[in-house]
């Protein structure tokens, strides 16, 4: 036997592939899967969300609006925010469900929202902005629209979606989990532009019902364009822009002839201590 | 609520593809190119799998056992790839050339251990996944070790080439 040396021409134990491209093809595939699964489910969230008894949307809000409701309330402040709130919730010009609550939160971002089980929350940050109780009844009539509209429960079941499938595909224990993380709270807790604008119209009508004009409607806006902080921004980013917004709700006060009066605007108690 | 995080995550996992993607690939060109020279610096020592030869005992000089070891890292980029690959399924090439480099890099030491020898027989192979994610079900870093008997012949009796 003769030993004949020889070194093999190419290399069949590798195969011959781009990885940039084969890296592009998969990512593009997997996550045009994922968004198309996304989008499938989320339509089913709109077709479920208005059916969701009051039982167990209350159960719904005991699991998850108490992670997001304020440790200590300021009592005085709260109390003054649910005599608002009464006012509009009066059966008369807005009624749910479940019984409605707001929280008075000492955060200084400039935000509200509305959470399963009945609850609103409202910072500091905005109140401190509002000049008058029309203004923050206005407010609170936007987050009752949310509720009305059923949005707080499309965005909590979407969240989930998204939550569940980012699990699905990389795991609890994944470099990204904290990114994903990220994404879940913004997108649980925000709308679309055309669920606001709805709000809107909607915060609209129960001022004028239960303040007899719609005076302080347009006002929150308008100052928030006279100081556009960072913080304002920030929760503006998911909103439609102010002018956009002051826009649409003076077209609706002239199509239905509301009135508006501000010499007769409430004015507002000092909040937190 | 806020986006800033996010941001930063998503930089620096960009960050870590692209030096996995760019650093992996050069540094994978170079091992290829160095393995080629070595192998055909080494052509003259030929590896046989046979357990045994036909030989008499008064052939041999000595035999004796060589082995050689690499172990090898997969980058950023190709473990991403990799688990892209494993939703789908299909053929894993960021794996493949890791493999196979590992297993030529510890032929080549095996038979740069034995310098003096005829030839090799009896050569094996056996692989191992180390590191910490080899725990966790997930490939970090390859081991092959080759191993073989490596036989010496007395003068007058080596086989030409």
């Amino acid at each position: 036997m003769k030993y004949v040396p020889k070194q093999p021409e190419g290399n069949v134990n590798v195969s011959e592939q781009n990885p940039l491209r084969e890296f592009f093809v998969l990512l593009g595939g997997v996550l045009g899967f994922l968004v198309a699964v996304y989008f499938v489910l989320g339509w089913m969230v709109d077709l479920v969300a208005p059916r969701i008894s009051p039982e167990l949307e209350k159960k719904l809000g005991v699991l998850i609006s108490n992670s997001y409701l304020p440790e200590q309330e300021d009592s005085s402040s709260s109390a003054y925010l649910n005599t608002v709130l009464a006012r509009l919730a009066d059966d008369r010009c807005f009624s749910y469900t479940l019984p409605v609550q707001v929280h008075y939160s000492s955060s200084e971002v400039v935000n509200a929202f509305a959470l399963p089980g009945g609850h609103i929350v409202i910072n500091r940050g905005l109140l401190e902005k509002l000049k008058s109780e029309n203004e923050l009844a206005f407010v609170l009539g936007h987050e009752l629209g949310h509720f009305r509209n059923r949005d707080h429960l499309r965005s909590l079941g979407r969240g989930l979606i998204f939550a569940a499938l980012s699990t699905l595909v990389l795991g609890t224990d994944n470099s990204l989990s904290g990114f994903i993380s990220g994404s879940m709270e913004v997108s649980s807790l925000s709308f679309s532009r055309r669920q606001e604008r709805a709000a809107d119209a909607f915060g609209l009508n129960v001022l004028q019902c239960a303040y007899g004009q719609a005076g302080g409607s347009t006002a929150f806006f308008e100052h928030l364009d006279d100081q556009s902080q960072n913080l304002a921004r920030r929760y503006l980013a998911s909103h439609p822009t102010s002018p956009d917004r002051v826009r649409l709700l003076k077209q609706l006060i002239r199509e239905k002839n509301f009135a508006i009066d501000t010499t007769a605007l409430i004015p507002l108690p000092p909040w937190g201590e | 609520m806020d986006y800033i995080p996010v941001i930063i995550n998503l930089f620096f996992l960009i960050i870590l593809l692209a030096l996995g993607f760019f650093v992996g690939s050069w540094q994978e060109r170079r091992h290829f190119r160095e393995i080629e020279i070595r192998e055909r610096d080494s052509l003259h020592l030929p590896l046989l799998t046979a357990k045994t030869l036909d030989m008499a005992p008064e052939q041999v000089e000595s035999a004796y056992l060589v082995q050689g070891s690499a172990v090898i890292s997969i980058d950023y980029f190709k473990r991403l790839l990799a688990g892209l690959r494993n939703l789908v399924g299909g053929r894993i090439s960021a794996y493949e050339s890791l493999l196979d480099r590992a297993r030529r890099e510890a032929l080549l030491r095996m038979k740069e251990s034995a310098p003096d020898a005829s030839m090799i027989i009896n050569v094996r192979l056996e692989n191992a996944a180390i590191g910490m994610s080899a725990q966790q079900g997930n490939l970090g870093s390859v081991e092959v070790l080759a191993y073989g008997t490596a036989v010496k012949l007395k003068a007058g009796h080596e086989i030409r080439s």
